[in-house]
């Protein structure tokens, strides 16, 4: 049912589709997803991490400390090539949703 | 800048050491740092970017921690259990609505079983209070055959074993009596035993003061008392000068010789014969004429102290052989009684004498008791699976930052165990006020209950309770935290969701509870229905509007026959004048306390072989049958022209008649109590009344007119009389006025146990009523435990799906629809529930076989009953999250996201 993978998928998604676009260390990712959303989607360290961690563990994303100079080290994240092809199906998954969606609730008109 | 890594290091709590912590941390300390950056940034103070930066971790934390002691890295067992017992109370701390639902859990369900275990322990586990215990044996004679299990001993037959016997290395035989006590005032009637003056010794118990009896003065005519601890301090006012004071029992005077100490008791209490702790002890003083008379009386209970290296079983086969020696002595005409039968003597455990009748309903009790606990472990063990979801992010981040899963799992241990361990602490106060209001409850038979009280043993039980408890309801959300399964669904709504492998162990819980309600329903159902019946049973008398009241009249102002029956008829001359009175009458013994058993021979010897020929016998005086309510069948009852002189006659009860005179008249008949004894004939037939106890059939009963009895039984053994009255009206009002009267017939006459009736009628239930009160209140526990059980579940689930259900409606279900998913799913769970529920009632019902009257094991009512109770509570406890269901607004559910 694609309710309950969308479920599944939807923090994962807004994760992928930032790395999809490039490096970036886990601050970053957090306020994106606020500015983006204008606010209606919060992550905090808590809730972002052991997602990162999962992405990870499932070979998704990789992250990789990084010095710069005058900087201190960072964590950044890479997406990987499994996982492009995971955002594909995650977005396949909800946009089938959605239109399922408008076309029984009539959500463009609400 | 603030030291995150040790900010972090003290919020998300201790965890393993595994290389991918320190990362995390540094990464996560990146992360606060840059949070406190940009706050500082925009303006706001340091406290404000400092509070800022922490909320980054805001599920792992709503009010400030407090500071965790320093420790090492390699910190010792003790220390890390103290850390994690920490941390499992700060939990609870953090969600009191969570922790006091399963805090009250756990200290009901553990305080009903310390409670219910102390009485256990008490009655059946402690060793009774006399020195080695274990080699103090009971010896009764026995003639099963005639309807006597256990048959006390008679004196002749007592001294032959005990001097033939080897077993023991002393020997000891006592009866129960009563006295009436005066000293000045008004008399009292106390309880009172004659032993042995060797059963201090076999008891290996010395007096606080004084000395018990001597050898020397077991013997008729030597006036001397040993008194208890409580009768010394009401009496005496615990002086020292009670030694060598006298006391009047029964009018003659006795000197104390002894003082024994608090907490003695003898007899135990419990046995239906000579089983009620005595006050006072006399010598038991038997006389030759007793000792000539084989077969006159069994009215004895021995005791014995099996010698050193004597097995119980031995000193039991021992007896076994003696037997038949103690029957060759028998003369013709006692042999006759025995009918073909043989005598048969019985030693056993004093313990098993005491507690034996309790043993099982205590046992029922304990069980029910403990699966009230299991329902309760699996209660909370499903609020901790559902809070779990709950926290499922600050876990998620634990195990994120390395904790590895036996890290985890002890730490759900920990939360586990300072739940059960405050519970516990809980329970324990509770059980001590159970304690103490089961105390007033228990009914009087019940042995050793005095004993009860939180020892050390009922201390480590209730700690061994808790902790096992924890166990069990720890045991599976530890392991669902550290499979992992909370933190796979991580959403930016900060809601959990619930894992598969997680429903089915809430689902699993919740059916379980409710197993374990319906075993418990089912199990008081059936009490219930075995009490109504009881209830419900005809004693075969009318206790309404009816009082009692005993008296004794002593041989020191009552020497003759004549004495006792003058005074007799006096005291029901004056009782007849109580305005209120309409008829009153007078037994030697009452229902329900009816003792003297005989033998009889019928005129004719119709049916020898197959029935015991013996009955219970009462001597009446005056209206005694409609006094008592005891209707009249054929014939008449025994009248004023049944005087002394008069043709001897006896009414007989309508067992008797039917088992000696099947088919035939029974007015006219004859019988007697030994050959060559007048014969008596019946003149009428009475209705049966239960003599004994009120759930055993009645005996067939024989009563015959005080009037016509000679002056051996009444000079002896009929001293004593209760008198019925029957009041017109409220006989609550007639018992003060028949106090003075029993007085101004003689001052010194002590009135016992003046009562309405109908207290014998429910003190006859008593026990019964004990046993179903506590195990209907165990079932109602375990039923509002289940009852809240699926109820938290079921809202649990509703609140996690109200998106879902939200698109469903929008998709075009309808609210009905939505309200039976729910319920149904609740239904669901009641029904798997109630089937392994029913199964395990099956099994346990047979164990009640042996507690229920008037009912069958698998009785129907009880059966249908109980489940039908589960549903319609599954159904309401249902119906609340199923109705919050069906109103979720489609529009408000989706925006959630």
């Amino acid at each position: 049912m694609p309710d309950t993978q969308a479920k599944k998928g939807s923090a994962e998604i807004v994760i992928l589709s930032l790395l999809e676009e490039r490096i970036r260390h886990g601050y970053e990712i957090c306020r994106l997803i606020d500015e983006r959303s204008e606010g209606a989607l919060r992550f905090n360290a808590a809730s972002l991490y052991p997602t990162l961690y999962r992405l990870e563990d499932r070979g998704l994303i990789r992250g990789r400390w990084v010095e710069k100079a005058g900087q201190r080290r960072r964590r950044y994240y890479r997406i990987t090539p499994a996982g492009r092809r995971a955002l594909a199906a995650r977005r396949r998954d909800w946009r089938d949703f959605l239109r399922a969606l408008e076309r029984v609730a009539r959500l463009s008109h609400a | 800048m603030p030291d995150w890594r040790e900010e972090i290091r003290r919020r998300v709590g201790p965890a393993g050491s595994a290389r991918r912590e320190a990362e995390a941390r540094e990464e996560l300390a990146e992360h606060l740092a840059d949070r406190y950056r940009e706050s500082l940034e925009r303006g706001q103070s340091e406290p404000q970017a400092f509070a800022a930066a922490l909320a980054e971790l805001e599920p792992l934390r709503r009010r400030p921690a407090t500071r965790e002691r320093a420790s090492s890295q390699r910190s010792s067992m003790l220390e890390q259990l103290w850390r994690d017992l920490h941390h499992g109370l700060r939990l609870m701390r953090r969600a009191p609505a969570f922790t006091a639902v399963a805090v009250a859990t756990l200290a009901l369900a553990i305080g009903a079983n310390t409670a219910v275990f102390s009485l256990v322990n008490a009655v059946l586990l402690r060793p009774l209070p006399f020195p080695e215990p274990a080699r103090l044996l009971v010896v009764t004679e026995s003639v099963p055959a005639l309807g006597f299990p256990v048959l006390p001993f008679g004196v002749p037959d007592y001294e032959d074993y005990a001097r033939m016997q080897r077993s023991f290395e002393s020997l000891a035989l006592y009866q129960n009596a009563r006295y009436d006590l005066s000293a000045g005032g008004e008399a009292e009637r106390i309880a009172a035993a004659r032993v042995s003056a060797s059963l201090f010794h076999v008891l290996r118990v010395a007096p606080l003061l004084g000395r018990t009896f001597t050898e020397g003065e077991d013997r008729p005519g030597t006036e001397v008392v040993v008194i208890s601890h409580g009768l010394w301090q009401r009496r005496f006012g615990g002086s020292p000068s009670a030694l060598g004071a006298t006391l009047l029992l029964d009018r003659v005077p006795r000197a104390v010789v002894g003082i024994m100490p608090a907490g003695f008791q003898f007899p135990l209490r419990g046995p239906r014969i000579n089983g009620d702790p005595a006050e006072v002890w006399v010598p038991i003083a038997v006389t030759d004429a007793q000792r000539a008379r084989r077969g006159g009386e069994y009215n004895y209970t021995a005791i014995g102290r099996l010698r050193p290296g004597v097995t119980p079983e031995a000193a039991a086969a021992e007896a076994t052989s003696i037997a038949p020696r103690i029957q060759q002595t028998y003369p013709p005409q006692l042999l006759q009684f025995l009918n073909g039968s043989n005598l048969a003597l019985l030693a056993f455990p004093l313990r098993d004498l005491v507690v034996g009748q309790t043993r099982a309903p205590l046992l029922l009790l304990m069980a029910a008791v403990a699966l009230v606990l299991l329902v309760a472990c699996a209660n909370v063990a499903n609020l901790l699976l559902a809070r779990g979801t709950a926290r499922q992010r600050e876990l998620a981040l634990r195990a994120a930052l390395g904790a590895d899963r036996g890290r985890l799992l002890r730490q759900s241990a920990a939360e586990s165990l300072a739940l059960a361990l405050v519970g516990g602490a809980l329970g324990l106060a509770l059980a001590e006020a159970l304690r103490r209001a089961a105390l007033v409850a228990v009914p009087v038979e019940l042995p050793l209950v005095e004993q009860a009280g939180l020892d050390t043993k009922v201390l480590l039980a209730t700690l061994a309770v808790s902790l096992g408890s924890a166990l069990v309801f720890g045991i599976a959300p530890g392991l669902v935290a550290a499979r992992g399964e909370l933190g796979t669904a991580l959403r930016q709504d900060g809601r959990g969701g619930t894992s598969r492998a997680l429903k089915r162990a809430l689902r699993g819980f919740a059916a379980a509870q409710f197993a374990g309600a319906l075993v418990l329903l089912t199990a008081a159902a059936l009490l219930l229905r075995s009490f109504a019946a009881l209830v419900a049973t005809d004693p075969g008398f009318q206790p309404r509007r009816a009082i009692a009241l005993s008296t004794f009249f002593p041989e020191r102002g009552y020497p003759k026959r004549s004495d006792i029956l003058a005074v007799d008829q006096r005291l029901l001359e004056r009782l007849a004048t109580v305005p209120g009175v309409e008829t009153l009458g007078a037994s030697t013994d009452l229902p329900f306390a009816s003792s003297e058993r005989r033998a009889l021979i019928v005129d004719g010897g119709a049916d020898r072989a197959t029935a015991p020929p013996v009955t219970t016998q009462s001597w009446v005086l005056g209206d005694y049958f409609r006094a008592a309510g005891i209707p009249l069948r054929a014939g008449r009852l025994i009248g004023p022209q049944d005087a002394e002189g008069a043709a001897p006659v006896v009414v007989v009860s309508d067992s008797l008649a039917r088992r000696f005179w099947p088919g035939q008249d029974p007015i006219g008949q004859r019988l007697r109590w030994v050959a060559g004894a007048p014969w008596l004939t019946v003149v009428g037939v009475v209705g049966d009344v239960k003599d004994g106890r009120i759930d055993e059939e009645a005996n067939p009963h024989t009563y015959t007119p005080l009037l016509q009895e000679g002056p051996r039984e009444i000079e002896g053994s009929l001293r004593s009389i209760n008198v019925i009255l029957r009041a017109r009206g409220e006989p609550a009002a007639v018992l003060g006025a028949a106090r003075r009267e029993v007085v101004a017939v003689d001052p010194a006459l002590a009135v016992a146990n003046l009562r309405l009736l109908d207290e014998d009628v429910r003190a006859a239930v008593a026990p019964q009523r004990f046993q179903l009160t506590l195990v209907a209140a165990f079932a109602v526990l375990g039923l509002v435990l289940a009852a809240v059980g699926v109820y938290g579940i079921l809202a649990h689930f509703v609140g996690e799906q109200t998106r879902e259900i939200g698109v469903r409606m929008a998709l075009g279900a309808r609210a009905g629809d939505v309200l039976r998913g729910v319920v149904g799913e609740g239904l669901r769970l009641a029904a798997v529930g109630a089937a392994v529920g029913l199964a395990a009632s099956f099994a346990v019902a047979r164990l009640l076989r042996g507690m229920l009257f008037g009912v069958g094991v698998y009785d129907p009512a009880a059966f249908l009953a109980a489940p039908a109770l589960l549903a319609l509570v599954a159904l309401v406890a249902c119906g609340v999250p199923a109705w919050r269901a069906s109103r979720v607004d489609p529009v408000v559910a989706l925006r959630q996201d």
